[in-house]
């Protein structure tokens, strides 16, 4: 394929010139290259994406997985790693998809630490339908759907998943490209849920570059408890960036199945025959 | 001419168009990429806005569709109970678990009559109606408006003598089906 580099697409890329999805996707592949130097191959690194401006990565990105619905990859990315845990599992999501359309998913992956990777394209706005507001924007925010100002509180994504359990969780920056990449090698290699929010401008509705250029800055440690790890990730004048929380438990597919791969391990037609045969026996009798 | 053919030549292409409409599946992980798109893509499963593209996906997934119609024609696709009775006795059409309650309604009456339970409603086999074209017919279903009864009718011509219909929320009962069908073949 006669394409820029191996990890991305013929798929002619329509985010706008300055996009902050430009960042995440330079950082994503960065990563993807770190995972094979430690030994993880790029053939067993499966992705998924919402729908948005965000999910638009799914097609430049040259991986395996599901262009999924609006706000459903997070679902989408808990049945891939059922149906092959051996695999790595990453979805895409944007703010509005996830906070929004996709939210219960993302809890309730948080809440049973399912071992995949969310990824939160951060920007603010519902990009690709020209800017509405999302869960996220903050109180007062403009745009097409609240014209005199957003009167709602927003959502603390952070707050959020760390309230259902999530294990690994960090924020990053799409123009901090080397730590974006450290990020998410760090949490596709954590085992359990991992959430990173990418705070992303959107150059034509949102452009928060001046801002997270001024007033981000990285946390020099990992917080020991979820509080701690609210308390490091609170916004207020400045921005914190970095890994807030890491904690080690027991995964969802390994709790459900027992250490079976379904897919490896799926049986031949005539078992599967056989073993219905005696079940049926049995509640024949 | 369009990118992808150019760029994806001798690779694995999950949305192959064929003329069968059915393409290869592979499973991760493989040196292929395998993608799947909930939106209109080219064989690559990349997503794509090209008209001539979207439309041969779409005629890909008729063919396919006419590919499944091939395969259920040798498959089982109707249940025909009481067949023993003959091409003169009459037909009851229903479909789903309404079947058992006429089965049971017909035991309980000891009234003589096949039952046609198609297992497809999509495709329909209309290809197994045939026989049952010109033939006395009632139709039995949980529905208001007659939607099985109409679907019979859209897709194989068939216009059923009488109906029989429930939509109280409750299955039927079979003593008062069977005074119904007994009243209905009369």
């Amino acid at each position: 394929m006669s394409v820029k580099d191996a990890l991305t697409t013929y798929a002619e890329n329509t985010w706008c010139p300055g996009c902050g999805n430009f960042g995440i996707f330079t950082a994503f592949k960065n990563a993807v290259k770190e995972l094979e130097n430690r030994g993880v191959k790029s053939s067993h690194i499966l992705i998924t994406a919402g729908i948005g401006c965000h999910g638009k990565i799914f097609d430049y990105l040259n991986l395996s997985g599901f262009y999924s619905l609006h706000g459903r990859a997070v679902a989408t990315a808990q049945g891939m790693k059922l149906g092959n845990p051996d695999l790595y599992v990453v979805a895409f999501v944007g703010d509005g998809d996830a906070m929004g359309e996709g939210l219960e998913h993302v809890l309730f992956a948080a809440k049973r630490n399912a071992d995949i990777t969310v990824i939160m394209h951060n920007n603010g706005v519902y990009g690709l339908t020209t800017g509405q507001f999302t869960p996220v924007s903050p109180k007062g925010f403009k745009g097409p759907s609240t014209p005199f100002g957003s009167v709602e509180e927003p959502l603390n994504p952070i707050k959020l998943v760390l309230d259902a359990n999530a294990t690994f969780v960090a924020r990053g920056y799409s123009a901090k490209i080397k730590e974006l990449t450290n990020i998410f090698v760090e949490a596709i290699l954590h085992k359990g849920f991992s959430f990173v929010d990418v705070l992303q401008p959107c150059v034509s509705f949102n452009d928060t570059y001046e801002v997270y250029n001024k007033n981000t800055f990285f946390v020099d440690r990992i917080g020991k408890t979820k509080e701690e790890a609210v308390e490091l990730s609170t916004v207020s004048e400045k921005i914190p960036l970095g890994i807030f929380y890491k904690e080690d438990k027991p995964v969802y597919h390994e709790l459900v199945l027992e250490g079976k791969n379904l897919f490896t391990g799926s049986l031949t037609k005539e078992e599967r025959v056989k073993r219905i045969k005696e079940l049926l026996k049995i509640y024949c009798l | 001419m369009l990118d992808y053919l150019k760029h994806t030549e001798g690779e694995y292409l999950r949305c192959k168009l064929t003329d069968s409409g059915v393409s290869s599946l592979k499973f991760p992980p493989t040196d292929s990429i395998i993608k799947f798109s909930s939106y209109e893509h080219d064989e690559y499963g990349v997503s794509t806005e090209d008209p001539v593209m979207i439309s041969k996906m779409h005629e890909k997934r008729l063919k396919k569709y006419n590919s499944i119609v091939e395969k259920l024609k040798t498959m089982k696709t109707v249940n025909v109970y009481n067949a023993s009775l003959g091409k003169d006795s009459p037909v009851i059409f229903t479909y789903g678990s309404t079947t058992m309650s006429v089965l049971e309604a017909l035991k309980f009456g000891n009234i003589k009559a096949r039952v046609v339970q198609p297992i497809y409603l999509e495709p329909f086999p209309v290809w197994e109606f045939d026989n049952f074209a010109n033939t006395k017919s009632i139709v039995v279903e949980q529905s208001v408006m007659g939607s099985f009864e109409r679907l019979l009718k859209e897709k194989t011509g068939i216009n059923a003598s009488k109906y029989i219909r429930k939509y109280d929320g409750k299955p039927f009962e079979i003593e008062t089906l069977s005074k119904e069908i007994r009243e209905a073949l009369s």
